[in-house]
């Protein structure tokens, strides 16, 4: 249950671009979405690995 | 040596070296089907890792991902992040069920399966026929890439249908020797070439022509194309994509068997793992090749005239050809031999899957269903003749230059992922919603109206609305749950699946 609700969460993130969707401020030289999407990114490859240490 | 000659001669090294591992296969094959293609349902960890990532990369991510990079910016990276965890996990997922089925029953192909839980031999056949024909789009798009790869690498002196033609030959020459054992032998070899060259080449690449790096490169983008730099794709095509690429790939007959060679779940469950962190960390060096691209085709540089990418579609029909390009000219040429050669692996070990596996669908669902009493070892032969034959379908349509890889790739998934509604209730047979006939008529009904939406073929056929082939895939899978639930009526519990998932 609390892995549905993670990738339930992870879907939300990944379609929370458009609400993040700008330039501005870059981060790292990275541009704002586009730093996002690599936390995001990086939340999706634990919660795979969180799925194999629990399942 | 010229450099076309050294980076031509690298490549060739490196298809011997396939050819090779073909041979050895070849000599511990057990002349069995079941060893020919599902290595005797013995393969480690190592080897399933490295044949599903491998195999999902194609010609797809190392060519055409730059491509889009440079046409649509992080756009694709946002989907494609997304996509890969989605078909890590998915895989993981089905992948263990489908595996513990496929030992219990001794499957080989998907259509057994589906068969079996649905006891239908009509949907057997649509499962083989359908597939079969979704394949073609996939080894179409290989074809693409080994003829951009070898046109480019041996600078112009091999035409790129003659280019695509001997590196198709090669892949299939080593599965026919060494049926998919080679096959996934190979992957692994392939899979560390690959990874190790796309790095190189998005590292080499981009420190060339921004030495101060990624944030010269990001301040570049922005003022030559800020919109690179944002999510431009809609909503719908960035939930189409995650369907057709996460879902509908994986779903593909060329990843479900290897998910049968599996020797347990563990294997299954890490193998997921690392093909997580694998694919998607794949998409990072490509994104700096095409942004770089994207920039270079506005400022030119040393070497690089502005507007290439233009006269790159002009010679190959897509801007594909930007990878290749861009690693011929501005490494070095033995480096520029290894990375092709990376690039090539990318696609072959795409390529000898999808011909492996569409031999063995065609062989065993389909003339081994025709004519009962064929030995195992005519059903080989059949197999390795098939197997040429889609090698030489998929030529002749690479030769027309049928567009970018990106969205062909997106036919052959969208077919694959209409086989979601059947495959999930066969792997989860507790709760039973679905039967033999809605199955058949949905995957029937998703597939068609998938085919006339997709702009490449319902365009074609002058069909008044379609859409890019990953949408037409989503609408299709949508009007195959409708019509799977309309036209199926009452379901009943497969008992014997439950107590095989059970246990």
């Amino acid at each position: 249950m609390r892995l549905a609700i993670l990738y339930a969460v992870f879907y939300l993130l990944v379609f929370g671009v458009y609400a993040v969707n700008r330039i501005e401020p870059m981060i790292f030289g990275l541009s704002f979405v586009y730093f996002y999407s690599l936390l995001v990114w990086a939340f999706g490859i634990a919660l795979v690995v969180a799925t194999a240490v629990w399942r | 040596m010229e450099t076309w000659e050294i980076t031509t001669a690298i490549v060739v090294v490196y298809c011997a070296v396939c050819i090779g591992i073909g041979v050895v296969a070849n000599r511990v094959f057990r002349r069995s089907l079941e060893d020919f293609f599902v290595l005797s349902r013995r393969a480690g960890l190592i080897v399933v890792f490295l044949a599903i990532a491998s195999t999902y990369h194609s010609a797809f991510a190392f060519l055409t991902s730059v491509a889009v990079y440079a046409s649509t910016g992080i756009s694709f990276w946002i989907a494609a992040m997304a996509w890969v965890i989605t078909a890590s996990v998915w895989g993981y997922v089905y992948g263990s069920r489908v595996f513990l089925i496929g030992k219990a029953k001794g499957f080989v192909t998907p259509a057994d399966l589906l068969a079996d839980f649905y006891k239908s031999e009509a949907l057997r056949f649509l499962t083989a026929v359908v597939m079969a024909l979704f394949i073609i789009a996939y080894i179409v798009v290989q074809a693409i890439g080994l003829g951009i790869i070898l046109a480019i690498g041996s600078g112009g002196h091999i035409s790129y249908q003659l280019s695509s033609l001997i590196l198709m030959l090669v892949a299939a020459t080593y599965v026919m020797i060494g049926g998919l054992r080679a096959a996934y032998w190979t992957d692994v070899l392939q899979g560390v070439w690959m990874y190790v060259g796309v790095w190189l080449a998005g590292v080499i690449i981009t420190l060339k022509f921004f030495p101060h790096g990624i944030p010269e490169l990001m301040s570049a983008v922005k003022s030559v194309n800020p919109k690179l730099l944002v999510m431009t794709w809609s909503p719908e095509m960035l939930l189409s994509c995650i369907m057709v690429y996460g879902v509908g790939l994986m779903l593909l007959p060329h990843l479900w068997i290897k998910y049968y060679a599996a020797k347990d779940t563990w294997t299954i469950k890490w193998s997921s793992v690392g093909t997580a962190i694998y694919l998607s960390s794949y998409y990072i060096p490509t994104a700096f090749v095409g942004l770089a691209a994207a920039v270079l085709n506005v400022t030119g540089a040393p070497g690089l005239k502005a507007g290439f990418i233009s006269s790159l579609i002009k010679s190959f029909g897509s801007r594909d050809a930007v990878m290749a390009y861009m690693i011929y000219h501005f490494t070095n040429p033995l480096l520029a031999g290894f990375l092709l050669a990376g690039a090539a692996a990318a696609a072959m070990s795409t390529l000898d899957s999808f011909l492996g596996a569409t031999s063995l669908i065609l062989t065993r669902d389909i003339y081994q269903r025709i004519k009962r009493n064929a030995s195992e070892r005519e059903l080989i032969i059949v197999g390795r003749i098939l197997l040429l034959t889609w090698a030489f379908i998929g030529w002749y349509l690479a030769v027309l230059k049928p567009g970018l890889i990106f969205d062909i790739t997106a036919i052959a998934c969208a077919g694959g992922l209409q086989f979601l509604p059947a495959i999930l209730q066969a792997i989860y047979p507790e709760r039973a919603w679905l039967n033999g006939r809605g199955a058949l008529y949905g995957i029937l009904a998703g597939t068609i109206v998938t085919s006339l939406l997709a702009k490449q073929i319902g365009g074609k056929l002058g069909f008044p609305i379609v859409f890019h082939p990953a949408i037409a895939g989503t609408i299709g899978l949508a009007v195959n749950v409708l019509v799977a639930i309309v036209v199926g009526g009452k379901a009943s519990i497969n008992e014997e699946y439950v107590n095989i998932l059970k246990s």
